[in-house]
Parts: C-alpha cells; sequence; structure tokens
C-alpha cells in the first residue's frame, strides 16, 4: 500500500466497497485530487443504489411464466437425445407400429418363400425383388443369421392369412420406410429392439 | 416391460394423487437438483425454476434497457435460452449466476443491436405518500436521468454495474460471468462510476 502514488481503480474500487478502509491509504491525506475522485465515486454508487425497477403488476408475472411456458412447449424436451426421444411414449407409436408391419411384411415374404434354407445351398433362382434379397442372405447361411432367427421366433406362430391382410403402408410414412429397410439396417433395429426388450426387465 | 413404460410415460398421465406429490417433491429440490429433474423430463422442474428467478432475471433486463416491453422480451427469451442449454449447466456456478450469464448476453445482444429505449417520467411508479409531491418529483427526475445514464454506459461497465450493484454478484463471478479477469472487473465498475458523474455532469 503506496502512500506516494496515487491510488489505482481496483484500489478505489476496494475503498468504495468497503474491503479497505481510507487509514490503509495514507496517500489520501496528503493527495486531494484522490479525494475528490473517492467522494465522486462514493457519490455515484450512492446515486446508482437508490435506483429501483418499477415493479411490474402482480398479473405480469402469471403471464411471463405462461408465456414461457409456451415457448419451451414448442422445443425440443430439454437433454433428450435421439435414443431418449425415440424410446419416449408416445414417441415410441410410430416406430414400434412400422416395425410391426416391418415384421408382418417379411413374416409373409419368409412364409410365402417357403422353408429356410440351410447354410450352404444354392442360390434361388426366381426373379422378384424379394428373392433376390434371399439369393444374398443364402450365401450367408440364413440359419446363422441372428436377424432371420429373430424374425422367425416372433412369426413362428404367424398366419400368412393375417399378415396377407395386413394394410401397408403408404409411401412416406414411417411404416413404409421401415418395410423399405436393408438387412445392415434391419439387424441394426433388431439390436435396438433386443437392448430395449432386454435392458428394461421386459 | 411395466417398469420401462413407466419410466417413459410422462408424469403428467400419472393418477392425480401422485401428481401432487410429485409437484410437492419438485418445490423441496434446490436448483441445480430442478435442472436435473428438467433434463430428466419430470412436468413442472423448469416451470419452478422460472418461478424462482424471473424477478431478478427480469430486474437486470430492466436495468440494461430501463422499459418494462423490452425487459419482459429479454428475460423471456433469457429463459427459453436457458431451457436450450440446460445440458450445459455443469454446476459450476450457482443457477442464478448462470441465469445472470445468459441474461447479460442476451441484453447485450440486445442494446448493442437497437439502443436503449427508456421510458418516461410518468412511468415512473410507487411515490412515497409521505413525501411532498415536488420531492417526489425531483426523486423521480433524478432517479430517471441516473437510470438513463447507466444505460449510456459501454456495455462492460453497465453488465459490471448491474451485476455488482444490483445483484451482489462478486467481482470472481462477474468475471467468469463478462469473461474477464478480477482486475478488469475492478476497472470496469471504476470506469463506469466515473463515466455515470460525467453523464450527470452533461445532462
Amino acid at each position: 500500500m503506496t502512500d506516494t502514488h496515487h491510488l489505482t481503480a481496483g484500489e478505489f474500487v476496494d475503498l468504495v466497497e468497503g474491503a479497505t478502509s481510507e487509514g490503509d491509504w495514507p496517500h489520501l491525506a496528503a493527495c486531494a485530487s484522490c479525494r475528490r475522485q473517492l467522494a465522486d465515486l462514493r457519490e455515484m454508487q450512492e446515486a446508482a443504489s437508490r435506483i429501483d425497477v418499477p415493479e411490474p403488476s402482480p398479473l405480469f408475472w402469471n403471464h411471463f411464466s405462461s408465456r414461457v411456458r409456451e415457448a419451451v412447449a414448442d422445443e425440443p424436451v430439454a437433454g433428450a437425445g435421439w435414443r431418449r426421444r425415440f424410446w419416449s411414449w408416445p414417441g415410441m407409436l410410430a416406430p414400434l407400429s412400422a416395425v410391426a408391419a416391418a415384421v408382418l411384411v417379411v413374416a409373409g415374404v419368409f412364409n410365402a418363400r417357403g422353408p429356410v434354407p440351410h447354410a450352404g445351398a444354392t442360390k434361388q433362382t426366381s426373379g422378384s425383388s424379394a428373392a433376390s434379397t434371399l439369393e444374398l442372405l443364402s450365401d450367408s447361411g440364413v440359419d446363422d443369421d441372428a436377424s432371420w432367427k429373430f424374425v422367425a421366433d416372433l412369426t413362428d406362430s404367424l398366419d400368412w392369412d393375417a399378415a396377407a391382410d395386413a394394410s401397408f403402408a403408404p409411401d412416406g410414412s414411417a411404416e413404409h420406410a421401415v418395410t423399405h429397410l436393408s438387412l445392415s439396417e434391419l439387424q441394426q433395429l433388431q439390436r435396438l429392439l433386443q437392448e430395449e426388450l432386454s435392458g428394461k426387465g421386459a | 416391460m411395466a417398469s420401462s413404460l413407466a419410466w417413459t410415460l410422462p408424469t403428467t398421465w400419472m393418477p392425480a394423487a401422485e401428481q401432487r406429490l410429485t409437484d410437492a417433491g419438485l418445490s423441496e429440490l434446490d436448483d441445480s437438483a430442478l435442472v436435473a429433474a428438467s433434463l430428466a423430463g419430470r412436468a413442472g422442474a423448469f416451470d419452478l425454476i422460472v418461478e424462482r428467478h424471473r424477478r431478478p432475471v427480469y430486474q437486470l433486463c430492466y436495468r440494461y434497457v430501463a422499459n418494462h416491453e423490452d425487459a419482459s422480451d429479454l428475460a423471456q427469451d433469457v429463459f427459453l435460452r436457458a431451457y436450450r442449454g440446460l445440458k450445459n449447466f455443469r454446476g459450476q456456478s450457482s443457477v442464478a449466476t448462470w441465469l445472470y450469464r445468459i441474461a447479460v448476453n442476451v441484453c447485450l445482444n440486445r442494446v448493442t443491436a437497437k439502443g436503449p429505449q427508456t421510458e418516461s417520467i410518468d412511468e415512473s411508479q410507487f411515490v412515497d405518500a409521505s413525501e411532498s409531491a415536488s420531492d417526489a418529483m425531483l426523486k423521480q427526475e433524478r432517479a430517471a436521468r441516473v437510470r438513463d445514464a447507466i444505460a449510456q454506459l459501454p456495455p462492460k461497465q453497465r453488465s459490471t454495474l448491474i451485476l455488482r450493484m444490483y445483484h451482489e454478484m462478486s467481482h470472481q463471478e462477474i468475471a467468469d460471468a463478462l469473461g474477464s479477469s478480477v482486475g478488469a472487473v475492478k476497472a470496469n465498475f471504476f470506469h463506469a462510476l466515473g463515466n455515470l458523474k460525467k453523464l450527470l455532469e452533461h445532462d
């Protein structure tokens, strides 16, 4: 604490706020300029401290909270990642129904094509797009493919007539998109379903 | 499976008795726990954060713009941004300080774009009945002049003065909020008071 140099901005602030006292600064007794500056700062601090914010009407606060609530309602759920949004009710409805439709479609194709060929079976020669998909699968050995086993387990007791009666989703819908998933995408969907069912103690 | 569904069901679908218990439980939570509850999707958690902090946030915004309409809009924007940024709240500061930091940024962006739109003296309120009319009017005029002068301060000086004087934030908290140092905060406060003097003398 020097008594030969004018006070710094920080030292003035400490004085104005009462963190230090004038007795800590012998320079003040000898310097009229610093004393005047200190007095001005205290005057302005006092003037600013008397400024209140006009209190709005009591109704304002209820309306304010309502407006914030409405604005927030349009936002995605705070902190929700894509997985949480995917699995949150009723967000589950669309993908679950799409999965159900996909299972029915796959089961329908599955049953229409007959028994699953064993590993090492030769390729089918039908010209249908469903058959083309089966050709790829049979090369890898369907019995060893977890995706097909999963679907087979789900559709074991499914009536083909019931599957055939299921209405197909219109173009652009989530159900339509699911029925056009590739094998890798179906495998990913299967893994997600299994994780959710086993992880939640179903 | 039932427990999974219970986890995903929003609380608004719960039976009324459980909903009342949930509301009572929320009010007992501190601010950090309310943030966690909001992130977990608990209905009413963010409403409670708004209710607890709406007045000081509004007051902070008002001190920047010195009029009710803009202060109300700014304060609403502060809470909307806070909601969007809930997942970024790390608990290293209080929720109040975090909200003030958002408010400072929102207000500085607004005043940089528009400049202060101060209210006329007639819109001041709450005259002290024990004062004479002339004293009350002088007091209001003086207050309006000081308020206008604060609104004309450079942004960081204005922010520092508002946060220090009206929201009792420490120098370190202000430094964190404004992205500066304690020394810079004190310097800004010093210059803010000095400039107030110049503005009032010039007025």
